[in-house]
């Protein structure tokens, strides 16, 4: 004890005169600081039992900046293209570990990855990011990411899928990495409608695409093409229909096609739409325009013409298979299919005034659809007395198949010209048409001799009829040009068809590319044993689908005086 | 007086300063239902989009079609299976004696 602590008694006795008073005191501030540490650890306990949930979002997957793009239905608003996200793998190099390891693992998991391109990526370690695989299945991410190599992440990004696979390939087009159109109807979505940049989240603040295509009439008609492959062991075949009063197509299919889920499986050849990207000589479908021309400056169905005998022009001559043995009628000519008939039809009407009505009637314009303009017609450059006779029957002038048909349309439908879309029109009521072609009495003609050319006997469309839907049609068979001349056994066979004829609402085209002799086509390669048959089978399956009543049930309703 | 203002206002000021903690972790916990629920929207439409597709994908018709021949034994619709519906209606109000072999022709 130190002399000074012997000298504090005096304060603290007066301490000590309040002593009972500060023990309550500091008693009340243990109980209150127990109860305070009571709270902490009953809330410890608590986080440890529930754990803690961080706020925030988690970021396994940061979805990238990719194009989010409407989804395109077909007229009845069923799916045919979407955006969907999928897993896209990356990575960092200046984090993988061991660069061989990994290629070696992912080689194993993706087998069309670029080997090369992905280890020289890897080597170069001041890179941070580096694209590996984009667009995988959740699957392969899975099995990716069970690998368990550091160094590769994964990154949501959306890509374009198309359900209905290759079944209208050629008219969608494709889109790029980045989910950008690149062609057909999906650059007409970038360049037209417009696409968002998806940020973070998906939105989905388009209006679908609503196209004119019928999906079931487009399978269909797909379907009958490949068919038509089959039987007549075919090079390619193309077919499209087409309301003839809208414009609008319902179906349009070129094969061979591709699938633009698999942008790696194409090529030029699948790539190639035979209906707005080539141009063909077309044959004696081309008739209907030159007879067409007739009517229109005042000429009669039966009007005859001497085709007996050859015409001789230069060093050509043109002739009939089968010469008729009497004047035929222009009707008799389009049914038979005469050459000379077509020739002296045409050389009535002399090289100008054949191609003023070409032009008019929209042979030699060039169809602007959505997807672009068509291929553009090829005229000759000289366009004189032999150019006249040939195309008067359809050869030395090639135009696109889609052209031809909107032509044909505008000659079939009264006589107004049509531009074709690959987009719904809205509303129900029938568009107005465009300006006239003709007179509506020389389409009525037309409509007449198309019908009579499947129903008669000696007709070239016979095997077109499909009971009860008034086919009308035209058959056309046209030679390739090869080294010198044309050849005989390499073909183009076509055939136009309209139906119903008695109220003409669509139009079919139908294009058979190098059919081959078959014994179903008793050895021959003309359109009217495999163009024809095949377009009738089409339209007996598709006229139901568009909602056409066949003859019989609006018969029965007739009589009941409707 | 100013002992009985001083613990009011320190009560007043320990119990404004739970209530500001409390709903401070309130709004967090809020904050992290909508973030939650946002999540669950954004994986929900991933989820539609994914559906649909996929619906797409099996309702096309190159799958249907095999289907309904051989399963349902569907084939395309023939001429003589379509009839006005007005057709109908009139042909039951006909007299039975007319009406009866269309009916057995059916």
């Amino acid at each position: 004890m130190t002399p000074s602590s012997q000298e504090t008694p005096g304060p603290v006795t007066t301490i000590e005169a309040r002593r009972e008073r500060p023990v309550e005191r500091s008693l009340v501030v243990l109980f209150v600081l127990m109860l305070a540490f009571l709270g902490v650890a009953a809330q410890l306990v608590r986080l440890a039992l529930l754990g803690i949930r961080p706020d925030g979002i988690s970021v396994v997957q940061p979805l990238t900046g990719s194009w989010s793009r409407p989804d395109i239905v077909d007229r009845n608003g069923r799916l045919i293209a979407t955006d969907v996200l999928t897993p896209s793998l990356y990575a960092d190099p200046a984090r993988v570990l061991d660069a061989d390891e990994v290629v070696e693992k992912l080689r194993r998991l993706v087998p069309d990855l670029d080997i090369d391109e992905v280890r020289a990526g890897l080597a170069d370690r001041t890179r941070r990011f580096l694209w590996i695989k984009r667009g995988m299945t959740p699957r392969l991410a899975q099995q990716v990411h069970d690998l368990g190599l550091p160094g590769l992440g994964f990154r949501r990004e959306l890509r374009r899928a198309y359900p209905q696979g290759a079944l209208a390939a050629h008219l969608l087009g494709g889109v790029d990495v980045d989910n950008r159109g690149q062609s057909g109807i999906e650059r007409y979505i970038d360049e037209v409608i417009g696409v968002e940049l998806a940020h973070g989240s998906l939105t989905r603040s388009q209006e679908p695409l609503r196209l004119s295509i019928d999906l079931g009439v487009q399978f269909a008609v797909r379907a009958e093409l490949g068919d038509a492959l089959r039987r007549y062991k075919a090079d390619a075949a193309a077919a499209l229909v087409l309301d003839i009063d809208s414009g609008e197509i319902l179906a349009a299919s070129s094969l061979p096609d591709f699938d633009p889920n698999r942008p790696a499986d194409r090529d030029p050849r699948r790539d190639l739409d035979r209906l707005t990207a080539g141009t063909y000589e077309l044959g004696s479908i081309m008739k209907l325009v030159t007879v067409a021309r007739h009517l229109a400056s005042g000429g009669s169905l039966d009007r005859r013409y001497d085709t007996a005998k050859a015409i001789k022009e230069g060093r050509f001559t043109i002739t009939d298979p089968h010469p008729a043995d009497r004047p035929l009628s222009v009707r008799e000519i389009f049914v038979r299919s005469s050459n000379v008939g077509a020739a002296l039809l045409a050389l009535e009407a002399g090289p100008q005034q054949q191609r003023d009505f070409l032009t008019r009637s929209g042979v030699l314009a060039r169809v602007q659809l959505e997807t672009g303009k068509v291929a553009a017609p090829q005229v000759p450059a000289r366009w004189e007395r032999i150019e006249t006779i040939t195309i008067g029957y359809g050869h030395g002038i090639a135009v696109a198949p889609m052209q031809f048909a909107a032509a044909a349309a505008a000659l079939l439908n009264g006589g107004r010209s049509v531009q074709p879309t690959w987009l719904k029109r809205s509303g129900d009521a029938r568009p107005a048409q465009g300006p006239p072609v003709i007179p509506p009495a020389a389409s009525a003609r037309l409509l007449e001799i198309m019908r009579l050319n499947v129903t008669s006997a000696s007709g070239t469309g016979r095997r077109a009829d499909a009971p009860g839907y008034e086919v009308g049609g035209k058959t056309g068979t046209a030679e390739l040009a090869v080294a010198k001349g044309y050849s005989k056994s390499r073909v183009i066979s076509s055939f136009l068809a309209v139906f119903p004829a008695s109220r003409p609402r669509y139009l079919v085209l139908t294009m058979i590319f190098e059919p081959k002799p078959t014994p179903e086509t008793a050895s021959r390669i003309t359109a009217s044993v495999n163009a024809a048959p095949v377009t009738g089978r089409l339209i007996g399956r598709i006229a139901p689908l568009l909602g056409v009543l066949p003859r019989t049930a609006l018969r029965g309703a007739g009589r009941r005086g409707h | 007086m100013l002992r009985i203002l001083l613990p009011i206002v320190v009560i007043a000021t320990l119990a404004s300063a739970l209530a500001l903690y409390s709903v401070k972790y309130e709004t967090r916990r809020l904050e992290q239902t909508v973030a939650e629920r946002k999540r669950q929207i954004e994986r929900a439409r991933v989820d539609i989009a994914i559906l649909r597709a996929e619906r797409s994908y099996l309702s096309r018709p190159e799958r249907i079609a095999p289907l309904a021949r051989d399963m349902l034994g569907l084939v395309p619709p023939r001429i003589g299976q379509m009839q006005r519906l007005d057709d109908l209606a009139r042909a039951q109000a006909q007299p039975p004696a007319l009406s009866r072999p269309r009916a057995g022709a059916r």
